[in-house]
């Protein structure tokens, strides 16, 4: 890549770093995935750089990448579980447990949600993205992305109802 | 409590060690060797097709151990999740064969497949096809008089021979267009005519006469007939040229033709519902554009602008959520097509050819339905029929054959 190119990706990997990392924590649930996300999503994003940058579809590419690493990790976490094995693991999922009272809560039980579900409600009320964006940004439908927002608030409404969650959009 | 501040709270405390440059870049060349081994292993592996998508899977992450290939499944399907490096992109050398036939009719070569599914030899080679209520084929053989310009409109009869015919306006773009329900065909003539095909057979819905002929027909509004005694139609019309003139709308309680107005130089589409104008504006207009952009004409948005100078939407889906446009093709570039959200511009799915812009090309789109897709597309020097959907999914329906005939041009053709 020439340097210039370097020089470009680099200003914006400085300005998008934060953010992008502060996307996968609400995502992955945890530091050590979330900084493996982000270091996924910014070497692809270098890949495709020329392409992208052309297009000027940067965020919104690093995005998507970020949300379908998040979601490939989860894959591949669900085949392991299905895999009988005599091996000790070699890594033991470290979730961030903060106690703040009910917003601990409401955070514990994201984590529990499932990730496309989990993935809407950050793309949502996190990231501020419309429907569209995240259709867009998932890779699905508008109908899916309503449908799995309903099921993901009806979720945490069930489980949290003492708490009064306030969705407002 | 609001969701947004749990997140927020939880996000502020998402410090981490920021990467470098160099650490990107090392983790980019890690990616690139997994790819490239993927890709050999895949090519070198012909019986292990489910291979490729597995090494290409595990791409991104040290953690993750290449699993063994699973036992072989057929899928004629891509699951785009797995295997695409950029999600924006749908690789053509992705896609795998086993497609259904296409739900429209549609030509190869010069034979026809019929709704009903049976084959017809054909006695013309067509590049347009048209379908008037299931039941009346229309072919357009393109570039036939080198003084007018002027194309053919075949009436296909059921031996695959040559029923009727007549001219249509040589133009840039399609020469015949559908009603959304496929009953009604229009195009214009040579001689300044807005002709019709309904229920009822061939007639002329106006005549702007030959000193001023209209451009090509781009939509066509009505259903079943366009006799007065129904509910009637109305054709949208471009001007001859994007240069002089304006759109203007045929119906027929108004065969005099009404501006469509709105400062419209020239139109690529119009939605299936009537209420998104895709094309470009006068200069000095108000909402004057150099480059293409889509309008929302409803009264509620009072011509909105939705997006202007992304690329050109040359076809709308059966529900007006989705246009399909040709991303610009720069030297060296390989031809690409993308599906965009019709409102925001956003790219749902963008579908790649292998090649530049003298070897590759994909085209047309043809929607099957408001999820489903068709593309023509060559392709490592071959022409292949393709199905796409708005996941990110590409399958092979025909093909590969060599090419045949006029250079790029598809021995694919699907009906409208």
């Amino acid at each position: 890549m020439p340097r210039e190119r370097d020089d470009d990706f680099a200003a914006w990997m400085d300005a998008r770093q934060p953010t992008l990392h502060r996307t996968a924590y609400l995502l992955a649930g945890d530091h050590h995935t979330a900084e493996d996300l982000v270091a996924t999503t910014l070497a692809k994003v270098y890949l495709s750089w020329d392409k992208i940058e052309r297009q000027g579809a940067v965020d919104a590419y690093a995005r998507r990448i970020l949300v379908n690493e998040n979601n490939s990790l989860w894959r591949r976490a669900w085949r392991k579980r299905e895999v009988t094995s005599s091996a000790v693991p070699d890594w033991i999922e470290h979730r961030d447990q903060p106690d703040e009272g009910s917003s601990a809560e409401v955070w514990q039980l994201l984590g529990t949600l499932p990730p496309r579900q989990r993935a809407v409600l950050v793309l949502r009320y996190y990231e501020q993205l419309s429907e569209s964006e995240i259709a867009a940004t998932l890779g699905v439908s508008l109908g899916t992305v309503k449908s799995q927002a309903s099921r993901a608030l009806a979720t945490l409404r069930q489980r949290v109802p003492a708490l009064e969650l306030e969705m407002n959009r | 409590m609001n969701l947004e501040d749990v997140m927020t709270t939880h996000a502020d405390r998402a410090t981490a060690q920021e990467l470098t440059l160099r650490e990107v870049r090392t983790r980019a060349q890690r990616i690139q060797r997994h790819r490239r081994a993927g890709v050999t292993a895949g090519v070198a592996a012909a019986v292990a097709a489910v291979v490729l998508p597995i090494s290409l899977l595990v791409g991104g992450n040290p953690r993750s151990a290449p699993p063994p290939p699973g036992p072989a499944k057929q899928t004629s399907l891509i699951d785009a999740d797995a295997v695409q490096q950029d999600p924006l992109d749908m690789q053509i050398a992705q896609a795998k064969p086993g497609g259904v036939p296409p739900r429209p009719a549609w030509i190869q070569g010069q034979t026809l497949h019929r709704l009903d599914g049976s084959r017809v030899r054909l006695d013309q080679t067509y590049n347009e096809l048209d379908v008037v209520n299931g039941e009346t084929y229309l072919g357009v053989r393109s570039d036939l008089d080198p003084d007018s310009g002027a194309s053919i409109v075949d009436e296909i009869g059921d031996d695959g021979q040559v029923a009727s015919t007549r001219k249509v306006a040589g133009l840039v773009g399609q020469s015949v267009t559908m009603s959304a329900d496929h009953s009604i065909a229009a195009w214009t003539t040579p001689e300044g005519d807005v002709q019709v095909w309904d229920r009822d057979g061939e007639s002329t819905l106006t005549n702007t006469g030959p000193s001023r002929p209209p451009g090509n027909a781009v939509a066509v509004f009505g259903s079943e007939t366009c006799d007065q005694t129904g509910s009637g139609c109305s054709v949208v019309v471009n001007p001859p040229s994007s240069m002089s003139g304006a759109p203007i709308t045929y119906s027929t309680a108004e065969p005099d033709g009404t501006p469509v107005g709105h400062g419209f130089r020239y139109l690529h589409a119009v939605s299936p519902d009537g209420t998104l104008y895709s094309g470009i504006r006068k200069l000095g207009e108000p909402g004057g554009t150099s480059c293409s952009a889509t309008w929302d004409l409803t009264k509620d948005n009072q011509d909105m602008e939705l997006h202007n100078c992304t690329s050109s939407p040359f076809e709308f889906s059966p529900d007006s959520t989705h246009t399909a446009e040709n991303s610009p093709q720069r030297d060296g570039e390989p031809a690409s097509i993308e599906i965009r959200d019709a409102r925001t511009a956003d790219v749902s799915v963008k579908i790649l050819a292998e090649g530049d812009s003298t070897t590759s090309v994909i085209d047309p789109v043809i929607w099957e339905d408001a999820e489903n897709y068709l593309v023509t597309a060559l392709h490592r020097g071959k022409w292949l029929l393709l199905r796409g959907d708005l996941q990110g999914r590409l399958e092979i329906v025909a093909g590969p054959i060599a090419p045949t005939g006029e250079p790029f041009s598809s021995p694919y053709v699907i009906a409208r």
